[in-house]
Parts: structure tokens; C-alpha cells; sequence
């Protein structure tokens, strides 16, 4: 569970995430739609971590990100938009030091390590360099990691940035999974078409403001209008 | 013109203009590129080079007596040597600058003439050549003050020293894209550096052990062995050959020199420039990539078996590979963690090894052992204290873009510093043991005291390494493309050394201290001073453990 308590992020005059208030519950999928520059990616960052909010406060599973970070950051996994990071460590290197900062237990994550990565059809490519790796396959390592530990919640900067129809089609479907075990997944992206398919609910953000947030029902019973869910953005973001 | 100027400013804007332009957003963006870059070389040259100056003056006074012939000797061989050492750093500049940044693919991509590129990043080296060529102009004057230069020679230093950049830089380009042309430097890194550690050490070899094992108590054995270096300097005085005849202009014929070292640099950019039109472009596209060896289903196993038996309940041994690994895997960052201690360790321990016993025949001689033990530990100190800033000093700046992801997983802070400065302890180690090692053989000690040199080694290395990751904690930067941004453009190295020769001075004060503790309670000075370090080393930990996590919860650009 997600609870995003009155956040705002400044940088200088600049205000780049407004008094944003969200409550992300077990068991659903959430999208955080928006144009570039809205705030997605910030508003992600705060939540896991790595920008403090000017004001306000995240709690993942009822545990804040600013007061007690460490144990905040054991309940999420996150997936940032850019996987060009370890580039020095070979594929199974950067998954067992992952599995080492998440304290997972070797055998567990062995298992898990096998498992995902025959899903995610780099097994073969685990012992190359990261570096070496295009960039959807270093951002199924990513996404492996990110699930080792086996978070309550799942969170993703753009997730499907990049990936094969096969991978995003894979990752699609251990978001439902994830869901049906009862956990949490916020993710960020451009592709309403993969929100409208995906989410439980959405969340439109607009120059750091939210817009909107409920289901797609909710969204079109809003504008009184059934067009799609394109046009109801637009209208929205104007 | 003004489109090369725009590339320039793009390559620039790229290594050191974001930063300043961020922290200075009122001021121009020229201003950036010229405050950060070029100042902080020039003023470092000006430092290097008045120091070096001063020092040939010193020796010059002392030898002009006994040998007038001496002093044009040491000017030829102390350009020579300079030529010999700063080439090898202007090549490693040349190496980063041209053909590691990390905006050479989008370079690439444009359509701009290789040869253009090329020339920009020229003009961003020149403030690198400068450093180097400034030695010639201030050893130069001080020659031509000391034996009363005419106004022309004057000037033939002051082209000299305006043309030896170019040359150096052209030069240094055509070697690397050579070298790089046959050897692609992004797959055979651990190559690369095995080679340039395998240069320095016979570098090391060849110029400084022969000076250890010939030096006398007396000034004219001193003198002889110096003479001996000089010989092994003067068989590559080739090399500066023309630049001395160019600067000493001592009969009229030789102005032909004068223009021969212009000349020489207008057909070395020429030259270059040319070659870099042709070759230049498929050297810095080189693609990362290797071609996927076919390997056999056991040894992938076996390979990630090895990797899952690094996940421990504590994590460190994982939080250590992933350090060691990203540091050797970087030819950049590896240059600073190994190759930088290993020869800073090298030259600054053989001229201790050499210049020591000179100090042992002032001390009392109350206890010859003892006095020999604070010495060594002394030496020991000295070495590490200058040779430890390089590694640590960006132990977490050097994580890059990877601070995101550190930033959003629940780090160790403790476990993820002794994991960061685990490299730099390791060496700055064994180099320490082993220069005390060869500085006990060297002077007859018995090598018994290396047992209490450790004592006091450890600590202070781990101590040295958390006093400098503490700085670089301080105003930590991520937003680098290369390197150099984070190594040439920041006070922190100077900063660090300054720190770590504080500490060394002031323990260096408690160990003398201990001189005087009677022969049978030798070891009181060497476990205090140990516990002492240790002690400080926790404390450093703790501190830097505490600023790590402060920082993480700060605002970052990366």
C-alpha cells in the first residue's frame, strides 16, 4: 500500500509536484498518466526514495519514506526509466549483489534468479557484461531485480520503454500477477493504450497537479462523454 | 568558424559546464568553461612548475660549485625527464579526453568532419599541454636569470613554450588512435591497465632502482649516483633535443631550431588533423559490444554458480565484488584506483629510499633500531598519505547514474563505504608494505620491523580512505560524462592530500615522540600510534556512515 500525503516537490521557484495527495491500495494496478514534464517521473522518485518531497510524506506499507527510509525501501521494488547503470557488472553479478542488499536468502534467490530470467529470456545473457546488453535486455535485468525480493509493491518509471512485444507482453502479465497476490503496482507511462488494457485505476498528472484519479468509468462519466481515453487526456492536460 | 566554436562549447557544456552553470546560474556560460577547466590546470601547472624551479634552482646552487658543466646537464635532463613523465600523462589525457567520454556516440551521429571533432577536442586539451609545457617556460627563465639570457632567448622560451602543446597533443593523438585503431580500448580494459601498470613498473625499474642501490653517505657519492641518473636521462635527451636548442639559442644557426620546433608543430597538428579525418570516426564509434562467445551450458552454470555463492547473509561479499568489478571494468576510474597509488607509491618511496639516510646520520644515534623503526613508519606514512587521495577521493562520486537505483534500495551505509574504499585500502596496502620493504633492504634494517609497521599501516590506511571519502561526501557529483570532470576539475584531490599530510604530520609528531622510549618498549610507540589511527578510523567511519545517509536524502543531479 501506497499512501502519498500532501507531497510537494520544489526545485527552486520551480514547482514541479502540487500538494499531491494518493492512496495506491493492496491488490491494485495503478497508471500514472501525463505529458513529458508533468511530474510522473518526480512524484515516482519521492516515493521511492531518491528526491525528498519539500513537503509532505510517502508511507509504503505504513512506513515513511523520510523518517524510517531503510526499512520503507525494503517493502517497494523499483524500476527506474533509464537502465544504463551498472554497466561494470555482468547480469548474475548485479542480481546476487541485489539480492544481497534486500538480505534475500541464497537458495530463495537462486530460485528466483532461474525462474525470471528463463521468463524473461536472458538466461543465456546473465554472465555477459551489462554494458553489453541492449537496452530492453538491461531492462529485464532490472525488472528481475526488482522482483527478487518479492515486494509489496512494484513501482516503474516507463516500464515498457524499449522491450520486445514478448517482454512487454511478460511484463504486463506479472503486473496482474502481482495484483492477484494481493500486492500493489505503480507504474508511469505515455501509452494510454496500455493504461486504459492494465489499470485499475489512473491518475492524470498535469504541471505537478493531479488532474484526476479513478477508473476509467469514473473518467468518462466525468467528462460526460465516451470518447476514447485519448481525447478525455487531451481535455484534461489542456 | 562559428560552427566550431558551438562544437567546442557542446563538448564543453558536456564535461564542465553543467556544473558551474548550475551553480552560477547568473553568470555568462563562456565564463564556465574557462573558470573550471583551464584555471584549475594553469594554477596547478604554475604550483607544479614553480616547485620543480625553485628545486632545480636549489640543485643548481649546490652543483654549480663543484662541476660548472653540471648545471647545463641538469637543465637538458631535468626537461628531459619532465618531457619523459608528462608525455605518459598527456597521453593518458589524450586517452580520456578523445576517445572515452561518454558523448561520443551522439558525436558521432552528426555530421561534422571528423578532423573537426577532432581539432575541438584539441583546444579542450590545450589546457592540459599548457600544465605540462608550463615547466618549460618557468625551469627555462630561471636558466636563462641564472646564467644571464639575452632578451631573444627569453622569447625563444616563451615560443617554445606556446608550441609544445600542440605538438604534445598531436603527437599523443596519433599514437593513441594508432594504438587504438589495432586495440579497442572499451573490450580489453583489464589489458589495458595490466600493460600500463607493466610500463610503470619497468619505468620504475630502469630510472629509480639503479639511484637506491648507488647512493653514498658522502656528497660526492651523492653527486656520482646523481651523475649515474643522469647518464640513464641522457640517453633520451633526443627528445628534447630540438626544444633545448630552440630555447638556448647559442650561436646564431640555431634559430633554425627556433623555427624547426614551429615547425614541427604545425606539421604535428597537420599530420594529426589529416589522420584524424581518416581514422578518428571509427575509433570513437567503437561499439562496447563483444561478439557473444559461444559458451558451453556447464560453464554458464558454473559462472552462475559463482555468482549466486557471493549472496551471504551479511551482503559484503556481493557489496565488494560489485566495487572491485565496476572500478576494473572503467579504464578511467581504474587508472585513479590502481595505476595512480602504484606509481605515485613507487617514485615518491625509492626518493624517500633515497634521500633518508642523509637525515639518519643528523639524528641522535640513542637508539639506532628504534629511530630506524619511526623512520620507516615515517616513510611508510608519507606514501600513503600522498598516494591514498587518488582512489577515494570519488569513491562515491565515481558511482555515476547509479546512484538512482542505490538511492532507491535500502544500502547498508557502512557495509557500502568498506565496500567503496575496499580497493584503495587493498593497494595503498600492499604498496605500503612493500615500499617499507624495499626501503628496509635498501638501508640494512631489519625487516622485523615491518611487523610493526603493519601495526600502524592498517589502520591508517583505512583511517586516510575514510577521511577522503568523507570529503568527497561533502559535495559529491554524479552528473560526470568523463572522468576527468570529477578528477581535474575538483578541489577535493588537493583538498584531500592536504588532510591526509595534516594527519600524517601530526602522527608522524606522536611516533617521534616515541623515539625516545627506551630500546626494550619498542613496540609502546607503534601499538599507540595504531591505536590512535584505529581509533580516529572508527570515527571517520561513523561520520561518513552518517553523511552518506544524509545525503542520500538530499536532492541529487546525476
Amino acid at each position: 500500500m501506497i499512501k502519498i500525503d500532501h507531497v510537494t516537490k520544489k526545485f527552486g521557484d520551480f514547482v514541479a509536484v502540487d500538494d499531491l495527495n494518493l492512496e495506491i491500495e493492496d491488490g491494485e494496478i495503478f497508471g500514472l498518466i501525463g505529458p513529458n514534464g508533468a511530474g510522473k517521473s518526480t512524484t515516482l522518485k519521492m516515493i521511492t526514495g531518491i528526491l525528498p518531497p519539500t513537503k509532505g510524506d510517502v508511507l509504503l506499507d505504513n512506513f515513511s519514506i523520510t523518517k524510517d527510509t531503510l526499512r520503507a525501501k525494503q517493502q517497494f521494488g523499483f524500476v527506474s526509466d533509464s537502465p544504463d547503470m551498472f554497466l561494470g557488472m555482468r547480469g548474475a553479478d548485479y542480481l546476487a549483489f541485489v539480492a544481497s542488499v534486500y538480505k534475500v536468502k541464497r537458495e530463495e534467490a537462486e530460485e528466483r534468479i532461474r525462474k525470471l530470467a528463463k521468463e524473461f529470456n536472458i538466461y543465456d545473457s546473465l554472465n555477459d557484461y551489462i554494458a553489453n546488453y541492449s537496452h530492453g535486455m538491461r531492462q529485464k535485468v532490472f525488472i528481475i531485480g526488482a522482483l527478487l525480493h518479492k515486494p509489496s509493491t512494484w513501482i516503474l518509471d516507463e516500464p515498457l520503454t524499449g522491450l520486445d512485444p514478448e517482454a512487454s507482453f511478460k511484463i504486463k502479465e506479472r503486473m496482474r500477477e502481482h495484483a492477484r497476490e494481493n500486492k500493489s503496482v505503480l507504474f508511469s507511462t505515455h501509452v494510454l493504450e496500455v493504461a486504459e488494457k492494465l489499470c485499475d485505476r489512473i491518475g492524470i498528472i498535469s504541471k505537478g497537479k493531479l488532474m484526476f484519479v479513478g477508473t476509467l468509468d469514473d473518467l468518462r462519466e466525468k467528462s460526460n462523454d465516451n470518447g476514447s481515453l485519448e481525447k478525455l487526456f487531451l481535455e484534461l492536460v489542456k | 568558424m562559428n560552427d566550431f566554436i558551438l562544437l567546442c562549447k557542446a563538448i564543453a557544456g558536456s564535461t564542465t559546464g553543467a556544473r558551474i552553470r548550475r551553480r552560477n546560474n547568473k553568470k555568462g556560460k563562456s565564463y564556465s568553461f574557462f573558470s573550471s577547466n583551464l584555471f584549475s590546470q594553469i594554477l596547478a601547472g604554475l604550483v607544479i612548475s614553480v616547485v620543480f624551479g625553485l628545486e632545480f634552482l636549489q640543485n643548481a646552487e649546490v652543483f654549480v660549485g663543484s662541476d660548472p658543466t653540471y648545471l647545463k646537464e641538469l637543465f637538458t635532463n631535468t626537461i628531459t625527464s619532465y618531457f619523459l613523465a608528462l608525455f605518459g600523462l598527456c597521453l593518458l589525457n589524450v586517452l580520456n579526453i578523445f576517445f572515452l567520454s561518454k558523448n561520443d556516440q551522439s558525436i558521432v551521429s552528426f555530421p561534422i568532419a571528423p578532423g573537426k571533432i577532432y581539432l575541438a577536442r584539441m583546444v579542450l586539451s590545450l589546457g592540459y599541454a599548457v600544465l605540462y609545457s608550463f615547466l618549460v617556460l618557468t625551469v627555462g627563465i630561471i636558466y636563462l636569470a641564472y646564467t644571464g639570457g639575452s632578451p631573444l632567448m627569453y622569447v625563444a622560451v616563451i615560443v617554445t613554450f606556446l608550441t609544445l602543446p600542440f605538438i604534445f597533443i598531436a603527437i599523443s593523438f596519433i599514437i593513441v588512435n594508432t594504438v587504438g585503431s589495432i586495440v579497442n580500448f572499451k573490450k580489453h580494459r583489464t589489458l589495458g591497465i595490466a600493460i600500463s601498470i607493466f610500463i610503470a613498473i619497468i619505468a620504475f625499474a630502469a630510472f629509480y632502482l639503479p639511484t637506491i642501490f648507488q647512493n653514498g653517505d658522502t656528497v660526492q657519492e651523492m653527486i656520482a649516483s646523481l651523475r649515474n641518473m643522469n647518464q640513464i636521462y641522457a640517453q633520451f635527451n633526443w627528445i628534447s633535443y630540438i626544444p633545448m636548442k630552440a630555447i638556448l639559442l647559442r650561436e646564431s644557426s640555431d634559430w633554425i631550431y627556433l623555427l624547426l620546433q614551429v615547425a614541427i608543430a604545425v606539421v604535428a597538428v597537420g599530420l594529426s588533423y589529416l589522420y584524424a579525418n581518416a581514422t578518428y570516426i571509427n575509433n570513437i564509434g567503437l561499439e562496447e559490444g563483444k561478439k557473444k562467445k559461444k559458451i558451453s551450458a556447464d560453464k554458464t552454470e558454473r559462472k552462475l554458480n559463482k555468482a549466486f555463492s557471493r549472496i551471504d547473509s551479511n551482503g559484503m561479499k556481493s557489496y565488494i565484488h560489485r566495487s572491485v568489478k565496476e572500478v576494473l571494468h572503467a579504464p578511467q576510474i581504474a587508472m585513479i584506483y590502481v595505476f595512480t597509488p602504484i606509481f605515485v607509491a613507487l617514485v615518491i618511496g625509492t626518493s624517500f629510499t633515497f634521500l633518508i639516510p642523509y637525515i639518519f646520520e643528523s639524528l641522535p644515534a640513542q637508539s639506532p633500531n628504534l629511530i630506524s623503526t619511526e623512520i620507516v613508519i615515517l616513510v611508510a606514512f608519507c606514501v600513503i598519505s600522498t598516494m591514498v587521495y587518488s582512489g577515494s577521493s570519488i569513491a562515491v562520486s565515481s558511482e555515476n547514474k547509479n546512484i538512482a537505483l542505490l538511492k532507491s534500495s535500502p544500502i547498508d551505509p557502512k557495509q557500502y563505504l568498506d565496500s567503496r574504499i575496499f580497493l584503495s585500502v587493498m593497494i595503498n596496502l600492499v604498496m605500503g608494505v612493500i615500499v617499507s620493504l624495499v626501503f628496509v633492504l635498501a638501508n640494512g634494517i631489519s625487516p622485523i620491523f615491518i611487523l610493526y609497521i603493519l601495526l600502524e599501516l592498517l589502520p591508517a590506511t583505512i583511517l586516510f580512505n575514510y577521511i577522503n571519502v568523507w570529503c568527497d561526501l561533502i559535495i559529491p557529483r554524479f552528473n560526470w560524462n568523463n572522468i576527468a570532470e570529477i578528477t581535474n576539475n575538483s578541489w577535493k584531490p588537493f583538498f584531500n592530500l592536504i588532510v591526509n599530510f595534516i594527519s600524517w604530520l601530526a602522527m608522524s609528531a606522536i611516533s617521534i615522540v616515541f623515539i625516545l622510549v627506551p630500546n626494550g618498549l619498542a613496540f609502546i610507540g607503534p601499538v599507540t600510534v595504531g591505536l590512535i589511527f584505529s581509533a580516529l578510523a572508527i570515527l571517520y567511519r561513523h561520520l561518513a556512515a552518517k553523511k552518506f545517509m544524509k545525503m542520500m536524502s538530499r536532492d541529487i543531479n546525476y
